[in-house]
């Protein structure tokens, strides 16, 4: 188990990484809460160390989405306000970002985590298989999918590509 | 470098109220305390629920289980099992008559005082004493102080009858007893016959009514035997009790006879022809 100094040093760490992915996969902020209460939860009570940072960092992304994804198939949940999370934090956002954030969030949801830790997070199609524990080539499938609704929406993003 | 994405991306942050709740909650949810293992709420449930039962158990052990036993013989022999709090937890006829009246009587759980109350006021009971056959009533103990505490209060409950006899004795000649299922108090009585006689046997006795084994040991005694000496384990007033019209200032033993009284009595009933008993 891990001291409660390493807790809060992990939360400072991942703590926007965390918020980030739950923006994409989640509506409401009470989840987002609840996810962040189950990742670091589970942080804690991990007592194997980590290889390298970039290991931990890999470890947290995996355990966020894996926490998302079944809090989105829990029986009891109420799927209830959209998108009530973005306008939180929408009014410091310039315009360009908030047009990319909604772009995102409009993927269906299974091209919604490669796209984050691809062009959010710079991970390479290869370092998404690992984390997401899938194929490498599916990776490709999808960014090359995901880039071709994106780019409907965004003709800014073509052009960057 | 203006990449759009990692502007976007920077321009959400975790709230530092989120981040404060999450730190508040891992802190009441880990660090405050030790988790003890077994901490999940159906185990701690089921081990509630363990713990009631053995509570239950032994509790129920404890008030069920007899500590001292009160014999009953007129003719009909019953025996009453009392706990350590003074209530009627057995009850048990140790011949036809008496387990007829056992089955009569709704005397569990109350304390045995009022039970014998209530025993010597039943009609059929009553039918036997009025036939002057005499009660005799006999406690044992594996606890003394219980024991002598319930002759106590037995003496008191029937110091306004005649013919009730109170005897105590003591619980390994009780075992004996039961096993040679008879009451306590006419087992007592058929040691004594049988240190007298020594062809008497358990059936014989059976049978008989309390005044009955006490007209045969008088036999005895009339015929010139002395009467033999206590037996192992017996309380010094028992054989005393048996033998009629002495006196005896034992302090445990009680007989509210006139000593004239009862010789008079046994002398009455000696003509008094009860069948086979006296053809021997």
């Amino acid at each position: 188990m891990r001291s409660e100094e390493e807790a809060s040093r992990a939360i400072e760490q991942y703590g926007d990484t965390v918020r980030r992915i739950c923006l994409v996969h989640l509506k409401n902020y009470a989840d987002t809460e609840d996810i962040f209460q189950t990742v670091f939860l589970k942080y804690v009570l991990r007592s194997a160390p980590f290889d390298s940072p970039e290991h931990e960092k890999a470890w947290i992304i995996r355990v966020t989405v894996n926490a998302c994804r079944d809090l989105l198939k829990s029986f009891f949940r109420s799927r209830s306000v959209p998108l009530e999370e973005l306008t939180t934090q929408a009014a410091e956002m310039p315009e360009e970002s908030r047009e990319i954030w909604d772009a995102v969030l409009a993927l269906p949801p299974r091209y919604k985590n490669v796209v984050y830790l691809h062009y959010y997070e710079g991970y390479t199609a290869a370092e998404i298989g690992k984390i997401l524990k899938k194929n490498t080539n599916t990776v490709y499938t999808l960014l090359n999918r995901a880039r071709q609704l994106l780019k409907k929406d965004l003709e800014e993003v073509a052009e960057l590509e | 470098m203006n990449n759009p994405w990692e502007t976007a991306r920077d321009s959400i942050h975790a709230e530092e109220e989120l981040k404060e709740h999450t730190r508040e909650y891992l802190a009441q949810k880990v660090y405050a305390r030790r988790r003890r293992p077994f901490a999940s709420p159906l185990v701690r449930l089921a081990s509630c629920a363990a713990c009631l039962v053995l509570l239950l158990l032994g509790g129920g052990y404890l008030y069920l289980t007899p500590t001292a036993f009160i014999s009953i013989d007129v003719n009909p022999s019953l025996e009453l099992g009392i706990n350590r709090f003074d209530r009627v937890v057995t009850v048990e006829g140790y011949n036809p008559e008496g387990e007829a009246i056992a089955a009569s009587l709704d005397i569990r759980f109350l304390n045995y005082q009022d039970a014998l109350e209530q025993i010597l006021a039943d009609p059929e009971l009553g039918a036997y004493l009025a036939e002057n056959e005499e009660m005799n009533l006999t406690v044992a103990s594996s606890n003394t102080t219980q024991g002598s505490e319930i002759l106590q209060n037995m003496e008191d409950c029937v110091s306004g009858h005649e013919n009730v006899h109170c005897h105590q004795g003591n619980s390994e000649t009780m075992e004996e007893a039961h096993s040679a299922g008879l009451s306590f108090g006419k087992y007592q009585a058929y040691l004594i016959l049988q240190e007298l006689d020594p062809s008497v046997t358990l059936e014989e006795v059976q049978g008989l009514s309390m005044r009955e084994i006490r007209e045969w040991i008088q036999q005895y005694e009339d015929a010139g035997e002395t009467l033999p000496d206590l037996l192992p384990g017996e309380e010094h007033h028992s054989e005393s009790d048996y033998s009629s019209g002495e006196e005896h200032n034992l302090e445990s033993g009680c007989s509210y006879e006139e000593p004239e009284a009862s010789t008079e009595e046994s002398r009455g009933s000696g003509e008094h022809h009860r069948g086979e008993h006296h053809g021997w």
